[in-house]
């Protein structure tokens, strides 16, 4: 499934809501099926606001957002969650968790949301996978900057989604585990999921298809 | 299970001292309206039987019973006590104009010696002449006493052997009065010949309570019921005037008395309760607040992985209704626990009567309180739900999870 954003625009205003503290220029992406795309910038940039209208949680002031056939911001607010449930997993920025809930509960979440079974054996592989197993059954509050990534990370792939959208996926992670993500991620578009990415990461670009730049809210 | 509810009790567990304090709250409120609503009914209730329980338009007591307030204590507080004053005042009070029955009473307090079984108020009358008690006796044992028959009040264990004995005189418990709230649950009744017998028996074994009154012809109080067409107020005034050393008291000015003292109480349990839901409320809306910001991120999170917003707001409202019901019951439960273990005490300390509501309508004042206390707390939870929840998920995601 293809992503594309076509004259996307977006500002934000500060408190007394006259000028404008940021804006998104009239930006147009396209994100193709089964291939990871970076987008590399400094913070404040504009990435993780072109990550957040893609996802379909910041309507755009102006322009469209095409998520295969679907306009998604012609959808309600609860089509467009559950379309996004079904096909878009994000990873956000930060330790991004439900800290009182087990590792497995935060994985179970999306799956609980709209009453699908909980596939206990995938989730365990998966976790595997990500060296979480052991933690499984452990509240999230107790794991480290690192595990709480590879958490947010496992709980935007275990529904195997079409596209994945992933706002500093290697921050907080080491050598090894950035690696493991990254080949994951790159994994991930063999089978057809499009990816896509904002980082800092320089090692990062390495692996994408494609890399875009973004300055003060413009897409190069 | 629908996953709001699944995800609020999670929530609840997760976060147990955030839980805990909005569980007090909710309990405080809950609690407070119901105890205040209680208490203040049950006054009302105990007023009521208290003037049901005189049954008679004006009370005539020795003038030092009424200046030392013993009759008072012996009515209200359920203190024993005597007071004597010759059988003469029955007679003379008979034949005036206005009073159409008379009726005496005997008051006599048990000794905590061996020659008494128990420390109680023993109140005689005379079966022939008597308004006031009678109807209650028949309503509770269906028949009139006989010689050496008692009738107990409410607080009063009868014995399994259903004797009594007072002054060495030998008494059979036939029945047990309904509950007024007054002191005179913890009295005894008796006629007016197993009275004489204990009156004198005392007398016998030397209880000095008869001072210069034989206690043949000692009279404790003389109850009046009035003429129709008379005013209560002027037959009283008249007895006070024509009679020295007694005093005439009309059950009104007794009842308003105590209504006057009971407005008091209620107007302090009112004042209470307002403050305490005004305190309640405004550490409501500030907590619910705090509580929100300190979840942004965690409502974002579920945002981002499919939840809708009606969703969002479906987990704090059932986190609110779950805490604010449990809160209210546990309040509500300890509220029931305290007055009804505590209401002889309280009914002692406020020196009022005070007999509890009906079971049904302290089942309803239950629900009521717990319903209005879930509603107080849901609205304040929704007030800052609806901010979080109309906050962009983007601008928290920028901010960072």
């Amino acid at each position: 499934m293809n992503l594309s954003a076509k004259n996307v625009s977006f500002k934000y205003y500060g408190k007394k809501k006259k000028k404008p503290i940021f804006e998104l220029c009239s930006t147009s992406l396209d994100v193709p099926e089964g291939k990871l795309t970076a987008i590399i910038g400094h913070s404040g940039s504009g990435k993780s606001t072109l990550l957040s209208i893609l996802a379909g949680v910041l309507r755009p002031e102006k322009g469209d957002v095409t998520v295969g056939n679907v306009d998604i911001y012609s959808l309600s607010d609860r089509e467009r969650s559950f379309y996004r449930n079904k096909n878009i997993g994000v990873i956000p920025q930060g330790n991004s968790s439900l800290k009182h809930l087990t590792v497995f509960e935060n994985i179970s979440l999306p799956y609980e949301m709209y009453g699908d079974g909980v596939p206990r054996e995938n989730i365990d592989a998966i976790l595997r996978q990500f060296g979480l197993i052991e933690l499984s059954d452990e509240p999230a509050c107790g794991l480290s900057g690192g595990e709480q990534r590879r958490l947010a990370i496992v709980r935007a792939i275990v529904r195997k989604p079409s596209i994945i959208l992933a706002d500093e996926p290697t921050g907080d992670l080491d050598e090894d585990n950035r690696k493991n993500v990254l080949s994951e991620l790159k994994k991930m578009t063999m089978s057809g999921t499009t990816v896509l990415m904002v980082t800092h990461d320089k090692e990062a670009e390495g692996y994408a298809d494609q890399v875009f730049k973004m300055e003060n809210g413009v897409l190069l | 299970m629908r996953f709001e509810i699944k995800l609020a009790i999670k929530n609840i567990k997760g976060h147990w001292g955030r839980s805990a304090a909005l569980f007090a709250l909710a309990a405080l409120l809950a609690c407070s309206i119901f105890g205040g609503s209680i208490i203040i009914r049950s006054l009302q209730n105990g007023l009521r039987s208290y003037e049901k329980r005189l049954g008679a338009d004006i009370i005539v007591i020795p003038e030092e019973a009424a200046g030392e307030g013993t009759f008072e204590s012996i009515l209200l507080q359920g203190i024993p006590g005597y007071f004597y004053m010759d059988m003469d005042v029955l007679e003379a009070i008979r034949g005036l104009e206005g009073v159409k029955a008379a009726s005496p009473q005997f008051y006599l307090a048990s000794a905590s010696s061996g020659c008494c079984d128990t420390l109680v108020q023993i109140i005689g009358f005379d079966p022939d002449s008597d308004f006031s008690v009678k109807p209650w006796i028949l309503e509770n044992y269906g028949k009139m006493i006989n010689d050496g028959d008692v009738i107990v009040g409410s607080d009063i264990r009868i014995p399994e052997n259903k004797s009594f004995r007072f002054y060495n005189v030998e008494c059979r418990a036939v029945a047990k009065l309904g509950k007024t709230g007054t002191g005179l649950d913890s009295a005894i009744y008796a006629d007016m010949n197993t009275i004489q017998r204990m009156m004198e028996s005392a007398d016998k074994i030397g209880f000095d309570y008869f001072e210069s009154v034989e206690p043949e012809n000692a009279v404790s109080s003389v109850l009046i019921d009035v003429t129709d067409g008379y005013e209560v107020r002027d037959v009283a005034r008249k007895i006070n005037l024509e009679f020295e050393g007694v005093r005439a008291i009309s059950s009104k000015d007794m009842v308003s008395g105590i209504s006057e003292g009971l407005s008091g109480v209620s107007k302090v349990v009112g004042g209470l309760i307002v403050f305490i839901w005004g305190l309640s409320i405004a550490v409501l809306i500030v907590s619910f607040n705090m509580i929100v910001n300190e979840r942004v991120g965690e409502l974002a999170l579920l945002r981002i992985i499919g939840g809708t917003k009606k969703m969002l707001a479906g987990v704090l409202l059932w986190e609110t209704i779950i805490i604010s019901v449990g809160g209210g019951l546990l309040g509500n439960a300890l509220a029931s626990l305290v007055i009804i273990s505590f209401s002889d005490i309280l009914r002692d300390a406020l020196k009022v009567p005070l007999l509890l509501t009906n079971g049904w309508i302290i089942g309803i004042v239950f629900l009521f309180s717990v319903l209005v206390s879930t509603i107080v707390c849901v609205l304040t939870s929704v007030i800052a739900a609806n901010r979080i929840t109309s906050k962009d998920t983007a601008l928290i995601l920028r901010e960072g999870l």
